[in-house]
């Protein structure tokens, strides 16, 4: 019995140590997959509402071109007024080696953005629409995103 | 007279008691963590699988002509009631009958009918009416001449 004593205690200690040290990882992880969801979530929102955004601005452009079209007589005359239109836009900017080539951008968040950018065309035979999309892209802004790491003893 | 003398069995019962007092204690505790993260784990698994049912709706909506015929085409099942796509899932979040179904995902359609631009808010929702993740989603469709017009 004397070698029996505190044994009771020793075997308790450990294992609820053991239970509790093991229930509140699973806790810490359940709770760090949550939020990665959520964060997976609101990315594919915010990735959405870039793009219906982008199809507005992409709608506006391509009423104007078709209104132009319309009142366009030749090809040349068509490329010229659709040039001039896209220099009144102010949510993008003009290509400044090809002033049919117009990009902007969406933000999607603080680091992130949708670009895209698209090319005047005439419609014809093979292609039988006012534009182009030339580039509909997801860029990140490596300099700001925080790439650094606390390590123990560091200032920070 | 006989002395009383305590024996080491009462002391040994003393430290049981204790150990089943400290034991309960921690039983609660820990059953409080459990419960939670299993709580969670279900909540993380619901939203993740509505991100993705919704994400794969919108894909097929935006592989369409802004209208429900490429979903009702896609999804056997889906009903189409006032204008307003019902898709139902199981328990294990694969397509089905509504009568077996525990979640559904409702497409209604937000934007104007004379607009090019076609949206849908596409909501995933629980058997009680719940809504888990919703998002809205459009079609560009683009404006194009009439044939005479371009070979003329």
């Amino acid at each position: 019995m004397r070698k029996a004593f505190g044994l009771s205690t020793i075997f308790l200690a450990f294992s609820m140590l053991c239970i509790v040290t093991f229930s509140a990882l699973a806790l810490v992880t359940a709770n760090s997959d949550y939020k990665l969801s959520k964060k997976v979530a609101q990315k594919n929102t915010n990735y959405y509402a870039a793009e219906k955004s982008c199809y507005t601005n992409i709608e506006k452009i391509d009423n104007e071109l078709s209104n132009i079209y319309h009142s366009s007589s030749t090809k040349e005359e068509y490329f010229k007024k659709g040039e001039a239109f896209l220099k009144t836009l102010d949510y993008g900017s003009i290509d400044e080696n090809n002033p049919t080539h117009f990009c902007f951008s969406e933000s999607l968040s603080s680091n992130q953005s949708l670009n895209v950018c698209l090319e005047i065309s005439y419609p014809e035979a093979g292609h039988m629409y006012f534009y182009k999309i030339l580039k509909w892209q997801n860029s990140t802004d490596t300099e700001l995103s925080d790439d650094t790491l606390n390590l123990i003893g560091s200032d920070n | 007279m006989r002395k009383y003398q305590h024996s080491k069995n009462s002391i040994f019962l003393l430290e049981i008691i204790l150990d089943i007092i400290i034991f309960s204690f921690l039983v609660i505790i820990e059953l409080k963590f459990f419960i939670s993260t299993r709580t969670t784990t279900i909540e993380t698994t619901l939203l993740h699988n509505a991100v993705n049912c919704c994400s794969n709706v919108a894909t097929v909506y935006q592989a369409g002509n802004g209208s429900f015929d490429s979903m009702t085409n896609e999804f056997d099942h889906s009903v189409n009631l006032d204008n307003q796509l019902s898709i139902y899932f199981d328990k294990n979040y694969h397509e089905c009958k509504s009568e077996k179904a525990k979640y559904h995902i409702l497409v209604s359609p937000t934007s104007e009918d004379n607009s090019n631009l076609h949206t849908v808010m596409i909501s995933f929702l629980t058997d009680d009416g719940k809504t888990v993740y919703e998002i809205e989603v459009c079609k560009y469709i683009s404006n194009r001449p009439s044939h005479e017009e371009v070979t003329n």
